[in-house]
């Protein structure tokens, strides 16, 4: 390969740590990476910082670059503070992805990020650190993802005007959230909240807060209290494409029926949730034209018929997961597979004690992209 | 006859196509926009059966425009980042062949060919020991000693393959 723009496009589709290795190379290659092609290129949608090596790599090379997502996570490695602020300040960051369980320079990590769009936060956080976000003028989407419960009330109803909210930590007082989400109510259209915390009544309240006209994600964890007052509620959203309501119990068919009704979904989790019969299936599955992902795990009404008659119409289908589905057989997989799994990646059928390897093992033979999960909760191997 | 188009390659063969199908090709495009589709239009960078892979690729995508691809890429696994008839498509284990779809891509003017192509190639590399690179794409190791420790130094961080 002599011609050297089509090195750089090849190289383009590479991580940091491969371009590190692709010096070693030889001596053009170590040339193409140090001169001005990488410089002035805008590639990494997405990288991990590991290393304060892989740091003084970077600021070294790649003077000009615009990252889309950073992604830093501390790890047990021996940082110097200050090369990490001065690394970061000299970045033009989109989003930022945090996890700091040592140092401490949150504060100082986000002086000069003033354009930052996205920022999620895998570590605990004080009322004081929480503050600095409100001083992000162009910040609209915030995910906060923490293990461990928050030790102070988390003032999270001082942000305003967000587009994404992403609350998975426990511990924030459903009065923060309800502001919270009302103060977004013209801009929100995603999200996603951790609601083991809230009774029925109190999620009804958040739901009232949305607006109906802007929602098109809704992903609710653990709530262990719906109705069919909440998800007749939610059947008013028209605009929702990305709906998880893991274990929606004591649910009749009729609202969930009017819940997809003539509605494009892209991601449906209905993991154990009752009122899921054919007729609710079968209105999935006419409307199924931009299905991405579906998971109709521990759901026991719904027939091979109708989970076919999904496969069959979602062409654009990524991941399916029917766990513990026990009356479904080897008949939920359409006859004619002409055109159909193009985008497939996983189909999973644990603890689904009908589907025989044999024939899930000839499926893999003609689909090899396909990860497919047995009863058994195994890889069907190409072999 | 006004549909097709008749292209010349290096090796004199002369292969015709539905000019939809050509038109895939910018460089061919403009041809055609300037000169018309009667007469041959000659390719004589362009082996015969790389032109019969490219066309290929152009029918493919006769009545769409295939996606970006994501950068980096996500995976090894070219089917997890692009459509699957492009993966089945680009699955040519002959380094030299898919070299030559580059040049190709690149010459007719092909973006989503050549993007294409290009990823195939980083699907090699990715994730391989400069040693494996070499080998895979028989090169020789003309870095000195010293440089070559230098750059290690440098570059400590990215040696452990994940």
């Amino acid at each position: 390969m002599e011609n050297k723009n089509m090195i750089l496009l090849i190289l383009t589709y590479l991580e940091l740590d491969d371009l590190a290795r692709c010096e070693l190379v030889c001596n053009k290659w170590h040339y193409f990476i140090n001169q001005d092609s990488i410089q002035t290129r805008k590639i990494f949608s997405k990288f991990t910082y590991n290393s304060l090596q892989q740091f003084k790599w970077h600021t070294k090379k790649i003077q000009q670059l615009q990252i889309k997502d950073l992604i830093f996570y501390e790890e047990e490695f021996k940082v110097d503070k200050n090369d990490i602020i001065f690394t970061i300040s000299q970045l033009v960051l989109e989003s930022l992805t945090i996890k700091l369980n040592q140092l401490n320079i949150f504060d100082q990590l986000l002086i000069n990020q003033k354009q930052l769009r996205k920022l999620e936060i895998r570590m605990p956080i004080t009322n004081k650190e929480f503050q600095l976000l409100t001083q992000l003028p162009h910040l609209e989407e915030i995910h906060l993802r923490v293990q461990k419960k928050t030790d102070e009330n988390l003032k999270v109803s001082q942000l305003r005007n967000l587009r994404a909210i992403s609350l998975q930590l426990q511990g924030i007082q459903y009065q923060e959230v309800l502001q919270l989400v009302q103060n977004c109510y013209k801009t929100l259209t995603e999200l996603e909240i951790d609601a083991d915390e809230y009774n029925h009544d109190q999620m009804l309240q958040i739901v009232d807060c949305l607006n109906k006209d802007k929602i098109q994600k809704l992903y609710i964890y653990y709530f262990n209290d719906y109705s069919n007052q909440i998800i007749q509620k939610l059947s008013q959203f028209h605009n929702l494409n990305k709906l998880s309501i893991f274990k929606a119990q004591d649910i009749d068919q009729n609202y969930m029926y009017q819940l997809f009704y003539n509605k494009q979904f892209q991601e449906i989790n209905l993991n154990q949730c009752d009122g899921i019969t054919n007729k609710v299936l079968y209105q999935i599955a006419q409307n199924s034209q931009q299905l991405k992902y579906i998971n109709l795990s521990w759901n026991f009404h719904i027939s091979d018929q109708c989970v076919s008659l999904i496969l069959e119409n979602s062409k654009q289908l990524e991941e399916v997961y029917l766990i513990g589905c026990k009356q479904l057989t080897f008949d939920c997989i359409p006859q004619n597979l002409n055109g159909l799994f193009q985008k497939l990646r996983i189909l999973n059928f644990e603890s689904c004690n009908n589907m025989n390897d044999d024939k899930l093992m000839k499926l893999k033979n003609q689909f090899k992209y396909i990860k497919i999960i047995n009863y058994y909760g195994d890889e069907i191997d190409k072999f | 006859m006004e549909n097709k188009v008749k292209l010349s390659t290096q090796d004199g063969v002369i292969i015709e196509v539905d000019k939809e199908v050509a038109c895939k090709s910018h460089l061919i495009n403009t041809i055609i926009d300037d000169t018309g589709s009667e007469e041959e239009i000659p390719l004589p960078n362009v082996k015969s059966s790389i032109l019969k892979k490219v066309i290929q690729y152009c029918e493919l995508h006769r009545n769409d425009t295939p996606p970006e691809i994501e950068k980096p890429l996500r995976s090894n696994n070219l089917s997890d980042c692009v459509e699957q008839k492009d993966a089945e498509f680009i699955d040519i284990p002959n380094l030299e062949e898919l070299f030559d779809i580059i040049l190709a891509a690149n010459y007719l003017d092909i973006k989503s060919l050549l993007d294409l192509s290009c990823a195939k190639v980083a699907t090699y590399i990715k994730g391989k020991t400069p040693e494996e690179i070499r080998k895979t794409f028989n090169i020789q190791n003309d870095l000195t000693q010293e440089e070559e420790q230098q750059i290690r130094e440098e570059n400590k961080w990215a040696e452990e393959t994940s």
